[in-house]
């Protein structure tokens, strides 16, 4: 069982919430400065207070590429970890929703992640295994810039909070850029997700852009009324899809649901947009796939995991898209 | 078709990006591309990570690295100075937008605030603090009483009081 397994709030719209602090240990220099031993010192420093706490290390010069990728698509690590030659090591919780990554950007970044809306219980989570550290290792401080970071974008409450959307509607409604309006003003930023090539499918991740000058409550409170705007605004249009507008929408629905049933091969590129769809008929009840499944699928699906979790390990896309096509239909549809 | 932007070599990258809800799409050449980038100007292009996933929704939403302003004019005075403690220079933080250790900071105060500044509108952290940090806040704190009684001690001619005030401060002092 992972956080991608375990229900969550608001699933219609929101697929997922991460809570983020970056931490450094204030008697080493910052990763770009280090040196492989000293990497490793960190680590071990770090390893002595989570491995004592329920949290198992992954080191990702221990592991294949394909391990390295699926931590990457469970989102434990970000892609700077497939590309770092410094010794870095993932610490993970046994519900898997729990996670620091050691060396990759900044000495820590600690990470609560959870499904669906759920942004008061990822911020407690975070802010456990970072009292968890802060009362074992010394933090890179300071009184007026706050937690130090490498990169100065991060410094002060060293804080990210990010929420993965669903607003199919509201992309299509062209209506995104008035509901969007006072977002640079808070300090939040709304990135929507495509695929090269892709058309928009209204998926989006909203984040908080500002640390700095602001408190951890201010952050969070900021992203709660983001997130209530966005949602509500999707909801309402949901709400009214009615003759016509529902007709062409069940038919969008019921054809992705044709092909998720149907299909024999499915790419890793094509299928967000089928679950996409999909979540959208569950919310409103033009399909019986459970919201939670399509979430799992979120990730299960993806190119490194799939090919870890099969019996016989495909090394061609062809044969993925094989297996996930398989994976799709047996989660969504049952056996 | 032509960049946009330098007018010259051919498009190869077609960028879109769509930004609290305003969209921008650019038709660009390689170099422009790579120049805007740098810059940060652009959204990270780099869009296959694992069969043309969005590496953003992938969870990265790490800030891309800071563009650090009038690094051309500043390069005569501020470059030639190290930090004592990892040794990077200022420019060589301006060019990868990433500073070496935490003394970085100190050294380069005059450099990296106005970035700072730019990035989060303010330059004054409020919020969590470490628990090193309200210890020594807390022991801070405790001296300025002392110092206070001391005072106190002193005016009152209770010199013997005073003494073991003293000896206390300088305990306390010795600790932060």
């Amino acid at each position: 069982m992972a956080w991608y397994h375990v229900p969550g709030n608001r699933q219609d719209t929101v697929i997922s919430t991460q809570v983020r602090f970056s931490r450094n240990i204030a008697a080493y220099p910052f990763p770009s400065r280090l040196d492989a031993s000293r990497a490793r010192e960190i680590i071990a420093e770090i390893g002595t207070v989570l491995e004592g706490n329920g949290f198992t290390r992954i080191d990702f010069t221990d592991v294949s590429r394909t391990a390295a990728q699926s931590l990457l698509e469970k989102h434990y690590a970000t892609p700077a970890a497939l590309r770092e030659s410094l010794p870095h090591a993932l610490f993970l919780n046994e519900p898997c929703n729990l996670s620091a990554m050691a060396c990759e950007e900044d000495h820590l970044r600690l990470q609560c992640i959870l499904a669906g809306f759920a942004l008061r219980d990822a911020y407690e989570g975070a802010c456990k295994i970072e009292s968890l550290l802060d009362a074992s290792l010394e933090f890179a401080f300071d009184k007026r810039l706050g937690y130090l970071t490498e990169n100065p974008a991060n410094l002060g409450t060293a804080l990210r909070v990010s929420v993965l959307l669903c607003l199919p509607l509201l992309t299509d409604s062209k209506r995104m850029e008035t509901v969007s309006l006072q977002l640079s003003q808070g300090g939040l930023i709304l990135r929507e997700l495509q695929g090269d090539g892709e058309p928009p499918r209204g998926l989006y991740r909203l984040s908080n852009r500002v640390c700095l000058g602001v408190t951890e409550e201010e952050i969070l409170e900021r992203m709660e009324l983001a997130v209530e705007r966005l949602t509500a605004a999707e909801s309402e249009l949901r709400s009214r899809c009615i003759g016509a507008d529902l007709d062409i929408l069940t038919d969008r629905v019921r054809r992705s649901e044709g092909i998720l049933r149907y299909a024999h091969a499915l790419s890793a590129r094509e299928l967000p947009r089928y679950l996409t769809d999909l979540r959208l008929g569950a919310a409103l009840g033009l399909t019986e796939v459970r919201i939670e499944a399509l979430t799992s699928l979120l990730v299960e699906a993806m190119p490194a995991t799939l090919t870890l979790s099969a019996k016989e390990s495909p090394t061609r896309d062809h044969e993925r898209d094989i297996l996930r096509a398989a994976l799709v239909k047996d989660t969504l549809f049952g056996a | 078709m032509l960049c946009e932007k330098c007018n010259k070599k051919k498009v190869t990258v077609f960028y879109r990006e769509s930004i609290n809800g305003r969209n921008r799409a650019l038709r660009l050449c390689n170099e422009c591309t790579d120049a805007l980038e740098q810059a940060g100007e652009l959204e990270d292009v780099s869009a296959a990570v694992a069969g043309g996933i969005s590496p953003r929704f992938l969870s990265d939403d790490t800030p891309l690295p800071l563009p650090f302003p009038g690094t051309e004019t500043g390069r005569g005075k501020a470059s030639a100075c190290k930090c004592p403690l990892c040794g990077t220079t200022a420019s060589e933080i301006a060019s990868v937008g990433r500073v070496g250790c935490a003394a970085c900071y100190t050294c380069f105060e005059a450099e990296l605030t106005p970035t700072i500044r730019a990035a989060h509108g303010r330059v004054e952290h409020t919020g969590r603090t470490t628990a090193a940090h309200r210890a020594r806040m807390q022991k801070s704190e405790q001296v300025a009483q002392l110092k206070k009684k001391l005072r106190e001690a002193v005016s009152g001619e209770n010199y013997e009081s005073a003494a073991g005030l003293r000896d206390e401060i300088r305990a306390l002092e010795a600790q932060l």
